[in-house]
């Protein structure tokens, strides 16, 4: 699904795993899927932690979702990118 | 709850052109394929199972965020799957196709989305183990500024990969990787590239659509991808009849 990503500071890991916890829980009320998961949270090549950003453009049965507040609230320390620079990869 | 789309029944393309990759035989190892309603679990638009036609081998994606996007009519008016190019992918957790240096092939059909300014490497499949050295591969490049379809396979050591330098991979394509026991090759529409010497040292871990076959996904492809087939090694008539299927079905010239 066409997202953007929140990046958090590399000493943000928690902001960053409380981000994705709040993008979570408001996923699956979106979606109506109980314990249904919205993100992952993983390093990108700098070792910021990066979380999918849950509101436009992805969507929703077609319809664009609106960021809730919670998550908004939950990602003060964060950045939103449209793309993460991801590690290398393993050889 | 889930559902299974529904647009075209399995036949449609069957009845179309009379010829279906079903009719490889013991050489088609593996299909994935948006015609078929039956093998897509979709929600909201949001793919979470991706089932081949062979053996009902499982890709699957757990995570919202991650999910594909089935559309109907997002290739060449017909079903395909929209990758975001940020972190789409489907997983098949292990994969039964051929390793080592036995050789095999992997089809696709494809939409490139990717600008030329983008030059991540991006992956229509992969499949094997979780490094360069241990995977075969299918995937865009940019090359001097051109967007380009190639084909690698580790030999234990290091990763050697084909270009081919001929056909602007941007837009709708049909590509044909081929790992042989002593070297690999890319076609694009038809047209191939010349061979890299390789001896493959495959492992057999895992497969996935839309991304490489690290651990952690990457190299996210962006475009649509309707169809994936993994084959043995095909003789000319079955490559023949397979990518005349293609070109039709995508509108391919």
């Amino acid at each position: 699904m066409a997202n953007k990503v929140c990046i958090f500071p590399a000493l943000g890991e928690v902001a960053a795993r409380a981000y994705a916890a709040a993008t979570d829980t408001a996923w699956a009320t979106i979606t109506g899927v109980p314990n249904d998961k919205w993100a992952y949270v993983r390093n990108d090549a700098f070792g910021q932690w990066v979380v999918p950003y849950l509101g436009p453009p992805a969507k929703w049965a077609g319809v664009e979702v609106v960021e809730p507040a919670a998550c908004l609230a939950a990602r003060a320390t964060g950045v939103l990118h449209d793309f993460a620079v991801w590690p290398p990869e393993e050889e | 709850m889930a559902v299974h789309v529904g647009v075209r029944g399995p036949g449609h393309i069957s009845r179309v052109f009379g010829w279906t990759p079903a009719q490889l035989g013991s050489s088609l190892l593996g299909w994935w394929d948006a015609e078929d309603s039956a093998t897509i679990t979709q929600s909201g638009g949001l793919v979470s199972s991706w089932k081949d036609k062979v053996a009902a081998y499982d890709a699957v994606q757990a995570l919202g965020s991650a999910k594909p996007v089935y559309s109907a009519t997002s290739f060449n008016s017909r079903p395909g799957l929209t990758f975001d190019g940020v972190d789409d992918e489907v997983t098949l957790g292990s994969q039964p196709f051929p390793s080592g240096a036995t050789p095999s092939e992997l089809w696709a059909l494809v939409d490139q989305t990717a600008l030329v300014a983008d030059v991540t490497g991006r992956f229509i499949a992969s499949y094997g183990g979780t490094g360069t050295t241990n995977r075969r591969r299918i995937s865009r490049s940019v090359v001097t500024g051109v967007n380009r379809a190639n084909v690698g396979a580790g030999d234990g050591g290091t990763e050697v990969s084909s270009v081919n330098s001929s056909v602007d991979f941007s837009g709708r394509h049909v590509v044909r990787g081929v790992i042989r026991a002593t070297e690999v090759q890319v076609d694009v529409n038809g047209t191939a590239s010349a061979t890299a010497a390789v001896v493959p040292a495959t492992t057999a871990l895992r497969f996935r659509i839309g991304a490489n076959s690290s651990t952690t996904a990457g190299g996210f492809w962006q475009g649509v991808i309707p169809l994936v087939i993994i084959t043995g090694a095909l003789d000319s008539g079955q490559a023949a009849q397979l990518l005349a299927y293609l070109k039709a079905r995508g509108g391919i010239a």
